[in-house]
Parts: C-alpha cells; sequence; structure tokens
C-alpha cells in the first residue's frame, strides 16, 4: 500500500511551493473516496440498476436480477467524512440510480435516505463529532483524519 | 490550492493515488449469484406478524432486509416497471439487495499493518447466515490505498 501522505505533499510543494494545510489533506481525502465510488459506480452498474441482468443462478434457475443498494454501513469515524462531505441535495435522490454530478465530481448514493426516520443532518452534528472523536480509541481511528 | 480559483475542473493540477485495488461491482454480484450459498437467497419479499394469542390483533415483525416495507416497495416498483413480455415467461424479476461496508482493519496483533477495504454482502441472506462467519459470505469489494497523516516536516 503506498503512502499517500508523503508523495502527495511533494507534488503540493512542487506545484504550488507551498506545503498543504490539514484541510487541503482532508479535502484530498473526501475526494479520493468520492472518486473510487464513481469507479465502482461504473455506467454498466448504473444501467443494470435501472434495467436488470439475466443471471443463471448455481441451481439452474435464471432470473432478471435487478441490484439495488440498500445500506452503506461504516464505523464513526468514517461514517461522519462519508456522509457529511456529500450535499444534501445529492442525498435526497431516493429512487433513482447512482449517478455521478458532473459539475463537482461528487456521486450521489440512494442508499441512507431509505432508512426511515433517519436524518444524516441531525446524528451527525460537528460538536457530536468532536466529543466522540476524543472517546474513540487510537487503535481505532481511521486513516482519515480531520 | 487554498484560496486559488480555478476557471474549471479539468484545469486544476492532478494527482495520482495508485494502489487501488478493485473489482467491478457487478462482476462481484454476478459471482454471488451463481455460487452455491444463493440456494439460501430469499428473493420474494414478504411480510411477517406474531399473535400473541388467539383473538388478539397479530403484530408485524421486522427482522430481515427481505420483511421490510423499503424492499417490498422496490420490489413492487420494478414488477409495474418490467413485465414480462412473452405468455407463459417463467423468468420473473427479483431484486438482489446489496448491503456495503467500509472499514480500516488491522492484520494482526503486533505492528501496524492495516487494510481499508469496502466489502458487500447480500441483503437477500438471512441476517444470521450472514453472522456466520464460517460461511464466507462476504464479498471483497476494494482495497483502498492506506493513508498516514504524518506531519511533512
Amino acid at each position: 500500500m503506498n503512502q499517500l501522505v508523503d508523495t502527495i505533499q511533494d507534488f503540493y510543494c512542487k506545484t504550488f511551493n507551498k506545503s498543504a494545510t490539514s484541510a487541503v489533506l482532508t479535502h484530498c481525502k473526501h475526494r479520493l473516496m468520492h472518486v473510487i465510488w464513481i469507479q465502482l459506480l461504473d455506467d454498466k452498474f448504473v444501467d443494470t440498476y435501472a434495467n436488470g441482468m439475466l443471471v443463471e443462478c448455481a441451481d439452474g434457475m435464471i432470473q432478471w436480477f435487478f441490484p439495488q443498494i440498500f445500506t452503506y454501513s461504516a464505523d464513526y469515524p468514517e461514517k461522519y467524512k462519508m456522509l457529511l462531505s456529500l450535499s444534501s441535495q445529492h442525498l435526497t435522490c431516493q429512487q433513482d440510480p447512482p449517478h455521478m454530478y458532473k459539475d463537482t465530481g461528487e456521486f450521489s448514493l440512494p442508499a441512507v435516505p431509505d432508512i426511515k426516520g433517519w436524518d444524516h443532518r441531525t446524528q451527525y452534528k460537528i460538536g457530536h463529532v468532536k466529543e466522540r472523536k476524543q472517546q474513540s480509541s487510537p487503535h481505532r481511528q481511521s486513516p482519515l483524519q480531520a | 490550492m487554498e484560496g486559488v480559483t480555478n476557471a474549471s475542473e479539468a484545469l486544476t493540477p492532478k494527482f495520482k493515488v495508485p494502489g487501488l485495488f478493485y473489482r467491478p461491482l457487478l462482476n462481484v454480484v454476478k459471482a454471488a449469484l451463481q455460487e452455491t450459498m444463493a440456494e439460501n437467497f430469499y428473493l420474494f419479499p414478504y411480510c411477517e406478524f406474531w399473535q400473541p394469542s388467539p383473538g388478539s390483533a397479530p403484530q408485524r415483525l421486522y427482522s430481515e432486509l427481505y420483511m421490510s416495507d423499503v424492499f417490498l416497495a422496490k420490489h413492487v416498483k420494478i414488477q409495474s416497471q418490467h413485465q414480462g413480455t412473452a405468455p407463459g415467461c417463467q423468468i420473473k424479476n427479483v431484486i438482489v439487495a446489496i448491503d456495503l461496508w467500509s472499514d480500516l482493519t488491522h492484520l494482526a496483533r503486533f505492528g501496524n499493518a492495516s487494510l481499508w477495504l469496502i466489502y458487500l454482502f447480500i441483503g437477500n441472506l438471512s441476517k444470521y447466515t450472514r453472522g456466520m462467519p464460517t460461511l464466507f459470505s462476504a464479498h471483497y469489494l476494494t482495497y483502498i490505498p492506506k493513508v498516514h497523516c504524518l506531519n511533512f516536516v
């Protein structure tokens, strides 16, 4: 596995003649997660999400299968990084297939809003996140540090 | 860079991050459908009720993903959108439910070796089946390049 920070600092210093702040590094890590998901949610998957695929199963039965994403689970620090980095307008997309917003390069994933009564904006307020971060064990720190 | 505005996303400096290992999502789902564990999939949603005593009102039970209102609503929507065309067609339209997880996992008790991965479970399996490690029902999707927060000196 490559260590991102050493080489990204080199790149940043070479490009801008100053070192990257922690805010810039955090932003880069958020973008990395989104770009990875854009790779995974390719056009083929989006088409199959909407139109299905014929698959013969191990028991010989053939069905039209529609892959649907229902949940995305992450432990506490990651959930904050993943979900709070998505703008709220993307999360209102509940029934449409996953798609990428070309202007911002972010993706929308219609998983979380399907859970009744779950409101991402009140569950993970900034103050609440800071308290929980102090309580978490150092061995369970997410690689993404704010 | 902070405080700098670029005319468009395409004009910003790009940094390549190597070391991403992934399998296409569709391939993972197809592989899951074609293995023998797929015989235990619940492809059609249903509602489960419990009647505490004869004469009392039955209570709805929520236990599995395929018993939830969300799954039922999506199933109904797909049936209405994709109706079978040929008369006597036996091929059914069913949902394969994807539950995604991402987590950092330590590889050994000593040292700092760890992996950050995204994996998925198929929601059509009972949670009791999915919870049994010996059945290997998790499917790995991605190994994300590791990020260390070291101070740059």
